[in-house]
């Protein structure tokens, strides 16, 4: 741990005290690694806290953190989709495809047993969309497919997806979801807004 | 919310819903995709305020200020005290450019509804607005002190749109709001590894 983030971590009061604003005008990498600490601290035997603890180890540079805290949280429940967005997403968004896909290897393995949980297809767009805008197309397109297989008239994470290839500066990816998804209710109002605004936004997140 | 039923005389709009819904539809000019995907939106009966407020902010983008006008005069008309449709108009103004009129738009949000004011303070300090943005804020902060939830997200919205004083002070309220909480800590993490991973793909 760098003697920056080690200050910031001696430096904290008791674990429900607050710093003052001061301490949030210093160095972000230290801010991180502090609240992760707190985070891990308050819920050391919570799958998703320590995925989030992990992403927020990676941003700061402390790939052996980020590691045990991912590992640490799958072990806790490897069956949570939730930690596995939040793992694969850490990986994408701060420059580690080859550990990204091997997230995905990891979440592909599962999925087609999670039958009974519901959360795994949500899950699966999402993934998707996370490797769209981290400029992993084929990978990204997959995964939606494996999404749209087990939820063929889930039209929200069609247009999410959608959004996400907006976003991700690709519209002709975008068209073929947003058709998918006014064919599965072509009466519904919300479907065409919700895409109306997508272009409107020009795929900006919600 | 009331909810407005469209005369019959507005029925032909029902031919609104495009009758090709392939792919091909949606690559064409995105404006145009835009305002043809509110239409075939408008034209399905039953309508609310808020749906309105957000066809405006499609015909805003599209461009057509008069039809937007159009939009948010029969959402406030449908629902004039609705708090929500109030912040969704001055989201479409903002959005687009218009600040003075996102300004007059959030100024008629309620002043009990702190959810909607915190949003209002993130879209004004978003858009270079950090005084206004700040006073909507402290605004919503006094009706509930204890809503970490709306200090990280301001928080964010300052850290990310070059405001770190604001930033800091905020965070600090949103842990001071809850700080045994661990979701409260995570926010105010998860904040600053955005603000990182914004800062690598700049690079």
């Amino acid at each position: 741990m760098r003697i920056s983030a080690l200050v910031a971590v001696a430096s904290l009061p008791l674990l429900s005290q607050v710093p003052d604003a001061a301490f949030f005008k210093g160095d972000p990498k230290a801010i991180l690694v502090a609240c992760a600490e707190k985070v891990r601290g308050l819920k050391p035997k919570s799958a998703e806290p320590l995925a989030f603890a992990g992403r927020a180890f990676l941003a700061a540079g402390e790939r052996a953190k980020a590691e045990e805290a991912f590992k640490a949280s799958l072990a806790l429940n490897v069956d949570n989709p939730d930690s596995h967005v939040i793992i694969l997403g850490s990986w994408v968004d701060f420059g580690f495809p080859k550990e990204a896909l091997e997230t995905l290897q990891v979440a592909r393995n599962l999925y087609p047993c999670s039958e009974k949980n519901r959360g795994w297809k949500n899950a699966m767009a999402k993934m998707g969309a996370v490797l769209m805008t981290g400029n992993q197309p084929t990978e990204a397109e997959a995964c939606m497919q494996a999404a749209f297989a087990k939820g063929p008239s889930d039209w929200q994470n069609m247009t999410f997806f959608g959004r996400a290839c907006l976003r991700a500066g690709k519209p002709e990816l975008a068209a073929p979801w947003f058709s998918r998804a006014v064919k599965s209710a072509p009466k519904d109002e919300s479907i065409w807004n919700d895409i109306a605004l997508s272009l409107a936004d020009q795929g900006r997140e919600n | 919310m009331r909810i407005i039923f469209l005369p019959l005389f507005s029925l032909p709009l029902l031919a609104q819903i495009p009758k090709d819904l392939e792919p091909a539809f949606f690559v064409r000019d995105a404006k145009t995709v835009m305002v043809e995907c509110t239409s075939a939106a408008r034209s399905r009966e039953g309508k609310d305020s808020r749906m309105l407020a957000e066809y405006g902010r499609s015909y805003l983008a599209a461009g057509d200020r008069a039809k937007a006008e159009e939009v948010f005069a029969l959402a406030i008309k449908d629902d004039p005290k609705d708090s929500t449709t109030r912040y969704l108009i001055g989201l479409a103004w903002i959005r687009h450019g218009f600040k003075a009129e996102a300004l007059a738009a959030f100024e008629r949000i309620g002043p009990k509804e702190k959810n909607d004011l915190t949003k209002a303070a993130c879209r004004l300090i978003e858009a270079g607005m950090p005084t206004e943005a700040q006073a909507t804020m402290t605004k919503a902060w006094e009706l509930d002190k204890r809503d970490w939830e709306n200090c990280a997200e301001y928080a964010k919205a300052a850290l990310l749109n070059g405001q770190p004083e604001q930033a800091a002070t905020w965070f600090q309220r949103t842990l001071e709001a809850d700080p045994n909480n661990w979701s409260a800590w995570n926010s105010v993490a998860q904040a600053h590894a955005e603000f990182l991973a914004r800062r690598q793909a700049k690079r």
